[in-house]
């Protein structure tokens, strides 16, 4: 759980652009997760911690009984880690300090077997300017689950030992410190009983204040020149009975739940559920604009236009028509000579609709870029009015920034792909419709090449065989008559264009409905439709404030997942 | 003390006051806090190179918390001046105890001061202003001593506090104990005190045994103190004796004697610590205030840059669907637009829909049994007058979104440290921009309702000439038939149109055409109208960029001033 709670915490830091809490930094003095997930009942370490000269040794030795340790009162004093441990432990001990500390460490072994898992450490200085002391202190502190604080009347209120045990304290439960204030006796001599009960009470009051606990800590009052006075004696009982394996499993379980806690209050303070909101906010806000500035206009006005627009429906029936007449005999030969005559009409059409007979990106070109209703302009003035309000929007579009130029223009080229994306597939889809014609093609052969046949020789040999014999010959001299070779000349050529006509007209009139049906249904595939691709280039340009609503969504989501996990264990 | 030294020092000082005065002007814009600190450093140095070994001179103790630096103080003068505690971090502010009122000299530390009369004694500090106690004493008659906060508690400001009393100090008492004389926070001020040859005193307070006296000897031999002049004080339940001649009474004595040693330290060595401090101060100047400020600078000059090349959109307002029922209005009115071939083309144009209608007018005429009223013209699509002031808003705001991409972009792209309040105040309201619009298209509108019923320019002009005439009040009816009758008159005269029939035809026409162009009085206006907009726009846009740009330019200063300023550093430095 906290594994999970610190790549959590690193995600939100990521996301925030903020600082990583202290308690994740390379080489914070926290307790390590191999120290808090160790199952097994093995030793545990309780270690002397306190500034230069503040009695930590003298202390040790005071509640050993014995001299394990030397006593100094000048120079650099305790320079290594002094180990009390069991004869059993001393192996594992040596072999841990080795790793965090090599060559600057002794043990010290003992045959107390009430004391077999306790492990009491005294380790050098943190204030002083022996740099190494504080290094050695420091990887120490990344195992010790009960570390012993230990100040004395004048340096409790030094700013440096309160640094290092702010960042201690964010890893371990405060109910596993215990804090002594050493050299009572100085205070008690001078200024009496009280003033020495004061300043304790000054020193607990600094610690609440410094890891924030709800109420002050208990400050064993000791002096180690004095072992029978003061909290002392009871601090030495304490000690001198080691703990139960299920209490140091729970000092354990207390420690997680502290780095869950301070993790919990990192993510805390910062903010996300603020963040949240005013992305949340923030995204309507872009909704709406997009959908009321951009998107509304588009499918009200310009899509309608599009719609009526001559062009759209002659290229696509041109297309149509094109395709169909490849299948009729003759009527092609008559739809390659009429076809040139019909474009020169069409110069006579507006510019605009002669240029979006051109393709369908030049069809969409005309309606989404027109002068005086650019999309481009439009997209930027929205955005650009979006970040006046939201100065978040420019961190969302930071890699779009939809309100320059450049940007605005892609995202009108991106329109216009996608309009003319939906046209190019009606084209073809309203092709693969108009596959299966009425006629099949012995009808078609039989309207154009059997026309060919009977009008001007099978009709007219039958009539004149059913007259007889010298009708026959009549004919076959009339036949080659021009005045008959011009009435069936003409004929024909009158007979294929009305055809010709009634195929065009027949096309288009197919278009038309099926355009009619694109526009009217909404459950069209919408590759087809027009509106269903402006309204998918609309959520397009929302994607950067949903993408970073969903971002925030999600990590608070999990936040909250956290805390009420922590809620349920608590 | 020779007068050349004194001239080398005032040189010196001079050109000091000369940078500060040059490091006030200078636009700091959010490093002012850095600047405000360097002066304050600069002015303690002034302070120094003005003092010509005065009777008093002003000694410092400084010391960790708890190490008993005012009850050192008090035990010095054999009376409660400063106020003590057994609770840590008590004194928050300096107090200095002097003999009498000139034993402080005006402005030192450069706070405002109290005076804490007998009423207010013992005297507690305070942050950010200097007590001053006067209290007669043997060594106040000799020295002045500054009581400070400690080095390493934990309240920062403390920490401030006390450096400025060392910055200020002539002479230092440094207060240690047993268990805080290996502590770090004292280790620059050694140093500094060896450098600026400032005389020091060492004081074990609360001593316990004689080898702790000697580990600081060594440690103090160690840090450029080899003779350091230490003196011990027992702690009050320890038996140990300091030796003759570091006990409180011979302490007294050094502390007395510590002006003298100011005033009679040799010549070269004073002159030589003083130009070592200069020389710091100025070393900061450069590292602390120039070196990060160009580097401002920097950010500030590429800023301007792209400033500069921020191109004015232009605000693509066009007012003429405002106008244009007014221009057709005063168009079916003018005499010259009737007479000119203008109307011929336009009654040209309409010959294939009354042809394409003809069928219909007929059948109506036919049915009902007359001709239908000519359809009203319809307003050509798109004629709704777009939203000008919206449209101007638009251009605005897309000018400052490029402005805050500017300041407020990420890593290198912005101005580092700049406050996004500071630039969102930077900027003019868009509405302003909208006002612009409203105005003309208000003038405009007003323009037009005064138009709206009065006959155009040529036509009233050519009605004032023709009232005279019989018939004149009818010209403006019947000038249509102008260019007709013209032709008429001409092909009847002529029979067959000839060169000069043509040319007349011509000539005619160009001039009408021409004339009724420029007599146009409502596309002038509408012209006018756009190029104000445009104008008051570019304006407007420009005054933006001018309130950032100058905002900018107040971030740092010129690269001129900065190396100007480098340079008199340069001098300064030489010169010590």
């Amino acid at each position: 759980m906290t594994e999970d709670l610190r790549r959590l915490a690193r995600e939100i830091a990521e996301e925030t652009g903020g600082e990583l809490p202290s308690l994740l930094a390379d080489d914070a003095p926290v307790l390590d997760a191999t120290v808090l997930e160790e199952e097994r009942a093995g030793m545990y370490l309780v270690g002397l911690i306190g500034g230069k000269d503040v009695g930590k040794s003298a202390l040790v030795n005071a509640l050993v009984g014995y001299e394990i340790t030397e006593r100094t009162s000048y120079g650099p004093g305790t320079e290594i880690a002094i180990a009390y441990a069991h004869r059993s432990q001393a192996e594992a001990v040596r072999s841990l300090l080795e790793r965090e500390a090599p060559g600057r460490h002794r043990v010290v072994q003992h045959e107390n077997d009430a004391l077999a898992r306790q492990v009491l450490v005294d380790l050098p200085d943190i204030d002083s300017h022996w740099s190494g002391h504080v290094e050695l202190t420091r990887r120490m502190l990344k195992h010790m689950l009960y570390p012993i604080w230990v100040q004395s009347v004048e340096k409790y209120a030094d700013q440096r030992p309160q640094q290092l045990l702010e960042l201690v304290a964010a890893g371990n439960a405060p109910e596993n410190f215990i804090f002594c204030l050493n050299k009572v006796d100085q205070v008690h001599a001078r200024e009496g009983e009280a003033a020495a009960r004061e300043l304790a009470e000054d020193y607990a009051r600094r610690l609440a204040a410094l890891l924030k606990l709800p109420e002050r800590p208990r400050v064993w009052m000791v002096s180690a020149l004095h072992p029978e006075r003061y909290d002392l004696p009871a601090l030495r009982r304490m000690l001198a009975e080691q703990k139960s394996e299920s209490l140091v499993a729970e000092a354990r379980r207390q420690a997680v739940a502290r780095q869950g806690f301070s993790l919990a209050r990192w993510i805390e303070t910062q903010g996300l559920e603020q963040r949240l909101r005013t992305t949340e906010r923030l995204l309507k806000a872009v909704e709406e604009e997009v959908a009321a500035r951009l998107v509304a206009p588009l499918l009200e006005r310009t899509v309608p236009q599009l719609e009526r627009d001559p062009a759209y429906r002659m290229a696509m029936a041109d297309e149509l028509m094109a395709q169909r007449v490849q299948r009729w005999p003759i009527v092609n030969i008559v739809h390659a000579v009429l076809g040139p005559a019909l474009s020169v009409l069409r110069r006579r059409l507006p510019l605009a609709q002669q240029q979006g007979l051109q393709g369908a990106e030049a069809l969409a070109e005309a309606h989404v870029g027109t002068a005086g209703a650019a999309t481009a302009a439009k997209v930027a003035a929205t955005f650009a009015f979006l970040r006046q309000s939201w100065p978040q929007v420019g961190g969302l579009y930071a890699r779009r920034r939809l309100w320059e130029p450049m940007n605005a223009e892609q995202a009108e080229a991106d329109l216009r792909q996608r309009l003319a994306g939906a046209i190019e597939a009606q084209r073809e889809t309203a092709g693969q419709l108009m596959k299966g014609g009425v006629f099949s093609a012995v009808g078609r052969l039989l309207l154009t090449v059997g026309a060919l046949l009977w009008f001007p020789l099978v009709q007219p040999v039958l009539s004149a065989r059913v007259d007889g014999v010298a009708d026959m010959v009549r004919l076959a001299v009339s036949l080659l008559g021009v005045e008959m070779l011009l009435k069936h000349v003409t004929f024909l050529g009158m007979y294929y264009v009305f055809l010709w006509a009634a195929l065009k007209w027949r096309t288009q009139r197919r278009v038309d409905k099926l355009v009619e049906r694109w526009g009217r249904s909404g459950q069209m595939d919408a590759r087809l439709s027009l509106e269903a691709q402006v309204v998918a280039w609309g959520s397009d340009l929302l994607a950067p404030a949903r993408a970073g609503r969903d971002r925030l969504a999600e990590l608070v989501q999990r936040v909250e997942e956290h805390t009420q996990l922590r809620g349920k264990s608590a | 003390m020779g007068g050349m030294m004194a001239d080398g020092m005032d040189r010196l000082a001079e050109r000091i006051v000369a940078i500060d005065a040059e490091v006030s002007r200078l636009r700091s814009g959010a490093m002012a806090l850095v600047v405000e600190r360097w002066r304050g450093d600069a002015k303690a140095t002034l302070f120094h190179l003005g003092r010509r070994g005065e009777r008093r001179a002003m000694v410092v103790v400084l010391g960790g918390t708890g190490t008993g630096k005012s009850t050192l103080v008090n035990r010095l003068l054999g009376s409660e001046v400063s106020a003590t505690s057994f609770r840590r971090t008590f004194t928050s502010g300096a107090v200095a105890v002097a003999g009498d009122d000139s034993g402080v000299p005006a402005g030192w530390l450069g706070l405002e001061r109290s005076i804490a009369g007998p009423e207010d004694r013992p005297a507690r500090g305070e942050a950010g202003r200097l007590v001053v106690a006067i209290h007669e004493s043997p060594v106040t008659k000799r020295v002045t001593l500054v009581d400070t906060p400690d080095l390493d508690g934990d309240q920062p400001v403390h920490h401030a506090e006390a450096d400025r009393a060392f910055r200020w100090g002539e002479a230092l008492v440094f207060v240690v104990t047993p268990e805080k004389y290996q502590m770090t926070e004292l280790l620059p001020y050694y140093r500094l005190a060896r450098r600026y040859a400032l005389p020091a005193v060492f004081v074990m307070n609360k001593c316990e045994e004689a080898s702790v006296l000697e580990d600081y000897r060594k440690q103090l031999g160690e840090r450029d103190w080899p003779e350091a002049g230490l003196y011990a004080i027992p702690r009050d339940d320890a038996a140990y004796e300091p030796p003759a001649g570091t006990d409180l009474g011979a302490l007294r004595d050094r502390v007395e004697a510590l002006s003298r040693e100011v005033a009679e330290a040799p010549v070269e060595a004073r002159q030589n610590a003083l130009r070592g401090r200069a020389g710091d101060v100025l070393g900061r100047l450069r590292d602390q205030v120039i070196a990060p400020l160009r580097d401002r600078r920097r950010q500030v000059d590429r800023i301007l840059e792209s400033l500069g090349s921020l191109t004015t959109p232009l605000p693509g307002v066009d007012v003429s669907p405002v106008t244009q029922q007014l221009q057709r209005r005063l168009r079916e009115q003018s005499v010259l637009y009737l007479v000119g071939p203008q109307r011929i083309l336009d009654r040209v144009r309409q010959v294939p829909g009354l042809l394409s209608r003809l069928p219909r007018t007929a059948w109506d005429f036919l049915a009902t049994g007359r001709a239908p009223a000519a359809a009203p013209p319809s307003a050509p699509p798109g004629t709704t007058p777009p939203d000008f002031a919206s449209e101007l808003t638009d251009q605005f705001r897309i000018l400052q979104s490029r402005i805050d991409d500017l300041l407020l972009g990420e890593g290198e792209d912005g101005l580092a440290g700049a406050d996004a309040a500071a630039v969102a105040g930077l900027k003019i309201a868009p509405e302003t921009a909208a006002r612009i619009a409203e105005e003309e298209i208000e003038q405009l509108r007003r323009w037009l309702e005064e138009r709206w019923n009065k006959t155009p320019r040529d036509t009233a002009l050519l009605e004032k000439v023709l009232k005279r005439l019989p018939g004149g009040k009818n010209v403006g009816r019947w000038s249509e038939a102008a260019p007709y009758l013209l032709a008429i008159i001409l092909a009847t005269h002529g029979a067959v149109f000839g060169h000069l029939d043509l040319l007349i035809l011509g000539s005619y026409s160009l001039t009408t055409w021409l004339a009724e162009r420029l007599s146009n009085e409502v596309a002038a206006r509408t012209r006018q109208a756009n190029q104000r907009i445009a104008e008051r726009f570019s304006e407007l846009a420009e005054a933006q960029v001018e309130r950032v740009w100058s905002w900018l330019e107040g971030q740092a200063p010129t690269a001129a001033e900065l190396s100007r300023l480098e340079r008199m550093a340069e001098d300064a430095g030489d010169g010590t």
